[in-house]
């Protein structure tokens, strides 16, 4: 099965580093090289490369057909799950509100994770770390993104990636119940 | 009264002449006695007087009676500032004390974590206990609703959920949690508590002074007096559950009011964040000794130390 179904996500963020770069002629044709035929762009509070030649709407959503790609950017989605749902595979920042969304998918999908490294408190690079560690998922700085793609779409990816478990709704709960003297 | 009466009977020459003599009369005595009083009480004064500046110009008139003015000047500059010592003495005082007495009643009562489980009273399987949420917004509201989502709703009611005035992601994260639960019927089990943010992204330090102190202000007239007016032997809520960011300091800070009291207070639980693996943000530096409990999602979140002891991991609840 190819992964034909891209999804760049920031959250709310402003991470214009890697959305300009995914945006970018040698990223896009790359991209569509690999196999790609769908390509979301979430971009937060950043502002689209000039010369990207997409027209945007009031609420900053566009849609072209770039390289044999539709390429569809918005600047914040309130149904995230749903993307994630639709896509074959992840490019997200750091935060781990994505990471945990796109991890407890079902079926599982690849994820890469770039890490903005202009933030000042840069926690979030050590969860990414660590994770990756753990092989739950692949990080990649900006400059390296070029490269990294083929490794990450390449067509065994989801059997190299380790299943992350489910959440076990047992724990806090116990937790919570021992300190107020139910347990 | 009653000469009044007749005088109406009489002419009215007779009427005026009778009024006259009688105001005459009565003005007589009265001023007589009026004038007696007033030059027996005045003359008894002036002798008076007389008789102690007499006395007292005889006693010292070997002195110079200059230097005995200044003298009494002195003495009674010398009491203005023996008492306004012991006054500065008394407020300094205070002011060392106070906060020492409540310094000291505060490391009292610090929890240990120790005592994690032991001090709970048992409570029966099928009581109910009173929760307090707090939605700090963006990945800790999305945080919070997966743990929430967790927990028993019919057993944990009324649930109070307090988030940040314009907060239309953890509305939306209230909204979702409830008619999952199937509790969206009974809109009674729940309430919302919006209150002005403490402190936005980016915000200076003077200025986050000034702003979180209005969010002390409020918090503390929703969550301490108001519940205090309307059951004194309950808080606002049997348990806290915070997860960050700033605001949840207030909050903190205000349930610690009726544990200084010794009044029957709120319990508070932490969860820092599953993005946190290696280090505590600053909300969970700052709340940790005066929280009940104190969750890490990564074992090396705690970091080392003495204050590490109270940390708990107990993997991922995520």
């Amino acid at each position: 099965m190819t992964l034909s179904s891209l999804l760049v996500t920031v959250g709310s963020t402003l991470f214009p580093a890697l959305t300009n770069t995914i945006l970018s002629p040698p990223l896009l044709a790359k991209l569509s090289s690999l196999g790609i035929k769908q390509l979301i762009v979430q971009y937060g509070r950043a502002d689209l490369p000039p010369d990207l030649g997409i027209g945007v709407d009031s609420k900053g959503s566009g849609i072209k057909y770039i390289d044999g790609m539709v390429v569809q950017v918005m600047r914040f989605s309130e149904k995230f799950e749903e993307l994630v749902k639709k896509s074959d595979a992840v490019i997200s920042h750091a935060g781990s509100g994505s990471i945990l969304t796109t991890l407890r998918r079902n079926p599982p999908i690849p994820l890469l994770v770039v890490p903005n490294e202009t933030l000042m408190d840069n926690h979030q690079a050590e969860l990414a770390d660590e994770m990756s560690k753990q092989g739950y998922l692949m990080v990649s700085r900006v400059e390296e993104l070029e490269e990294k793609l083929s490794t990450f779409l390449e067509d065994k990816r989801t059997e190299a990636m380790k299943p992350f478990p489910e959440m076990d709704g047992t724990r806090f709960r116990g937790i919570v119940d021992e300190m107020m003297g139910f347990a | 009264m009653n000469s009044r009466i007749c005088s109406t009977k009489m002419s009215d020459r007779k009427i005026n002449e009778g009024m006259y003599r009688n105001r005459g009369r009565d003005n007589n005595v009265t001023g007589i006695g009026l004038r007696y009083t007033r030059t027996a009480s005045y003359k008894r004064g002036t002798v008076k007087v007389e008789e102690t500046r007499g006395k007292s110009l005889r006693h010292h008139s070997s002195l110079d009676p200059t230097s005995d003015d200044a003298r009494a000047r002195r003495v009674r500059k010398g009491r203005v500032a023996d008492q306004m010592v012991s006054f500065f003495l008394l407020i300094g005082a205070l002011v060392v004390l106070l906060p020492l007495a409540l310094l000291l009643r505060i490391y009292t009562i610090l929890p240990s974590g120790q005592e994690k489980t032991t001090n709970a009273p048992k409570r029966k399987p099928s009581s109910k206990c009173s929760i307090a949420i707090f939605l700090g917004s963006g990945g800790h509201t999305s945080e919070m609703q997966t743990l929430l989502s967790t927990l028993d709703f019919e057993r944990y009611t009324p649930r109070t959920y307090i988030y940040c005035h314009g907060d239309e992601m953890s509305l939306r994260a209230i909204a979702k949690l409830e008619s999952d639960k199937g509790t969206s019927t009974k809109p009674e089990t729940y309430n919302l508590l919006p209150l002005p943010r403490a402190r936005k992204v980016g915000q200076s330090p003077l200025s986050t002074v000034f702003s979180a102190f209005q969010t002390v202000v409020v918090a503390t007239y929703r969550l301490f007096l108001l519940p205090l007016f309307r059951h004194p032997s309950r808080p606002f809520a049997d348990l806290l559950v915070i997860n960050g960011p700033g605001t949840c300091v207030v909050l903190v800070l205000v349930s610690w009011i009726r544990r200084i009291l010794a009044l029957p207070h709120t319990r508070v639980i932490y969860i820092e964040s599953f993005a946190r693996v290696r280090s505590l943000s600053l909300s969970a530096k700052l709340v940790r000794p005066f929280v009940d409990r104190f969750i890490v999602q990564w074992p090396e979140a705690g970091g080392v130390g003495p204050a590490s002891s109270k940390v708990e991991y107990r993997g991922w609840l995520v």
